[in-house]
């Protein structure tokens, strides 16, 4: 464990310094998301050691989470759907005349946010992966089923919509060469895909070049006015001030970043509701309280590191971008799962000193570099959006020298397209192409160690309890399904005694 | 005058996308299917190769028709669905995104099929869809796209082919 910390804070620094920086500047770009920056740079990681491209990954995770702060501060725009629950105080505050003061208070919250989940991560992950470590395939089966039901039902727009969307994920996962008995299907006689799609395609093409199709829908908008661009001020003394913000904050963002599928967003929503709910003055919210900014910014910053629990403890990926990491630790043979722990502890505890790391370097970047990012952003997206397809394009070439990768990216930015339109959420796809594998195997496995028999998954406590919580996220979420539809249909329909078209008179 | 003309509103985009969507999975879920039907049947563990392409293509289906029952009622009642934008900007902003990716296809097209070298080629896409984006190709904004293309270009294509040994 020392030997991986020494590691962080020696020769992994440059790497936590560039993949913050990094993330905190595409963060602080409204339509660049974190997912885009992760997936951009996974190509570069095949040139570098497993612990050092996680180093450069995670820290990009923790500064896009932060860099959302800034445009939602200044210019009323989230960089990161996280961040928009910001926008509400964040952009008052500025609008007053305390852009310096908003953006501390934004940047303080985010540190004390990282590092109390930091803290969760720290002392909840070793004694997490000392249980997983016994489990058996039917429990790591159970497990994947528990994230793709919450992953499908708590997914934006429709169940169905997220269902679909795991099923497409999950079928496009089948291709190639069958890892147990090494038959070959659904080939199709094509030999190009005898080893299927491989992860950095379908991810390049579905989250970074199909948004870029999508940004080329609307005409390259003039950069908004700009507004004053702000020196960071942070004061201490905040930090007494504010302790419950904090504390609640952070430890509602962590607990709901540990759930897989709910992630940052939810996590800053319910702590801004829990904050204004226990505030003296709620009418303050949404007029520029300094509370609300905490709420936000400490809930999205701890739910980005507790995120990280259930991904090297249980090879769960709670959100994109935790899909994204878990596919980088696939790429460099990490082996994911509840043998992380067991067979590559190194890599385990760098990914939890990185997660500690990011946060100082975070600390120290916007503290540092917020004037100038209030002025990068204004960039035009114009500018950016081609060089984006280019990186990608190199990207998908270099998985292995060939240009038929390049162009299932570019049939993966047509569906992600596609996809957009249709208003199904691309999360659910990902997470199902990557935990798919692990399912059918696991699965597979089970029925052999158990002859054939699927009644242990019933019957073994753990496997039983994961089926349970599967069976009861897709109940709620059907549940919630039926009472919107029929709130809707009930805001459809006039109120008793009210003439047809009443209204219109 | 009359009141509003009894046709339908156009289908909207959010709706025809979907419905496209459902049609593709369907195929996919049906392909899944048939391909998975033909996979030969495990000899050495209960279910083999078979069981998930087969599984996940009835799934897929089931799915698809569920999806297609909600849609169509709608679609052939005409009702329109939401949309995010008006109907009169949709088209051209589909457009768009149609020429976006079309300039791709053919900038990848020539670079992988052509002896046209990635730099030059690259460089040429480039200033091609910033024109496109900034709807500009005056004196100003070439003055400033050129080098910005072409360093872009060749320098990108030094470092993978230099440093990371790729051959583009």
């Amino acid at each position: 464990m020392l030997d991986a910390y020494a590691h962080v804070f020696t020769g992994g620094l440059p790497w936590i310094l560039l993949g913050t920086a990094t993330g905190i500047f595409v963060g602080s770009i409204p339509g660049l998301s974190g997912a885009m920056v992760i997936s951009l740079a996974l190509p570069m990681t095949y040139f570098m050691s497993g612990s050092d491209a996680l180093l450069l990954l995670v820290s990009m995770y923790v500064g896009a989470t932060t860099g959302g702060l800034v445009s939602a501060t200044l210019m009323r725009m989230p960089g990161t759907e996280a961040a928009i629950m910001t926008t509400l105080d964040g952009y008052p505050m500025a609008a007053r005349g305390e852009p310096g003061r908003a953006l501390g208070i934004g940047v303080l919250a985010s540190f004390i946010g990282g590092m109390l989940a930091w803290v969760i991560l720290a002392l909840l992950s070793p004694p997490l992966s000392v249980v997983a470590v016994r489990f058996g395939p039917y429990e790591i089966f159970a497990m994947t089923v528990v994230a793709l039901s919450l992953i499908a039902a708590i997914s934006r727009g429709s169940l169905l919509a997220g269902l679909m969307a795991a099923g497409l994920g999950a079928l496009v996962s089948l291709p190639g060469i069958d890892p147990i008995s090494g038959t070959l299907r659904l080939t199709f006689g094509f030999s190009g895909l005898d080893t299927g799609f491989a992860l950095l395609p379908v991810l390049l093409g579905t989250l970074v070049v199909a948004q870029v199709f999508v940004d080329c829908r609307t005409p390259s908008a003039p950069p908004p006015p700009r507004g004053e661009a702000a020196r960071v001020a942070m004061h201490i003394r905040d930090v007494t001030r504010y302790a419950w913000s904090y504390v609640r904050a952070s430890v509602i963002g962590a607990w709901i970043g540990i759930l897989p599928g709910v992630g940052g967003t939810t996590a800053s929503i319910a702590a801004y509701s829990v904050e204004k709910a226990m505030a003296k003055g709620p009418e303050r919210f949404g007029r520029g309280a300094e509370e609300g900014v905490i709420a936000s910014e400490a809930a999205n910053n701890a739910g980005t590191v507790g995120a990280l629990v259930p991904l090297i403890t249980l090879g769960i990926p709670g959100s994109v971008i935790t899909a994204v990491l878990l596919g980088a630790m696939v790429i460099h043979n990490l082996n994911p799962g509840p043998l992380l722990f067991a067979e590559n502890p190194g890599i385990a505890h760098t990914v939890i000193g990185g997660a500690l790391a990011a946060n100082l370097a975070m600390l120290l970047i916007m503290w540092l570099a917020t004037p100038l990012l209030a002025r990068l952003m204004y960039v035009r997206k114009a500018w950016l959006l081609p060089g984006i397809v280019i990186f990608c394009v190199i990207g998908a070439f270099s998985v292995s020298n060939r240009w038929l990768d390049v162009g299932v990216m570019l049939a993966f930015a047509a569906l992600g397209y596609l996809m957009h339109r249709a208003r199904i959420p691309t999360g659910p796809f990902i997470i199902a192409y990557i935990l798919t594998p692990m399912a059918e195997q696991n699965l597979r496995s089970g029925l052999v160690v158990y002859d054939g028999s699927f009644l242990p998954l019933l019957t073994r406590p753990v496997p039983a309890l994961f089926l349970l919580i599967a069976l009861g996220s897709i109940i709620w979420a059907l549940a919630g399904e039926l009472r919107s539809r029929r709130a809707q249909r009930a805001a459809i329909q006039p109120p008793p005694g009210t003439a047809p078209g009443h209204e219109n008179r | 005058m009359t009141d509003a003309p009894d046709t339908a509103p156009p289908a909207a985009p959010g709706r025809a996308a979907k419905l496209g969507f459902t049609a593709l999975f369907a195929v996919l879920g049906l392909a899944a299917l048939v391909a998975g039907s033909e996979i030969p049947p495990a000899v050495y563990e209960p279910v083999g190769s078979r069981a998930f392409p087969l599984a996940l293509g009835a799934l897929a289906l089931g799915l698809a028709a569920a999806q297609a029952a909600l849609l169509l009622p709608g679609l052939l009642r005409g009702r329109p669905a939401e949309r995010d934008e008006p109907a009169a900007e949709l088209w051209p902003a589909e457009a768009r995104a149609a020429a976006a990716f079309a300039l791709t296809v053919l900038w990848i097209g020539l670079v992988a099929l052509t002896p046209l070298p990635f730099a030059p080629g690259t460089a040429l896409y480039m200033l091609a869809m910033l024109a496109f984006l900034l709807r500009r190709c005056d004196a100003r904004f070439l003055a400033l796209a050129v080098p910005v293309s072409a360093g872009f270009a060749w320098g990108l294509t030094l470092l993978f082919t230099r440093v990371f040994y790729l051959s583009l």
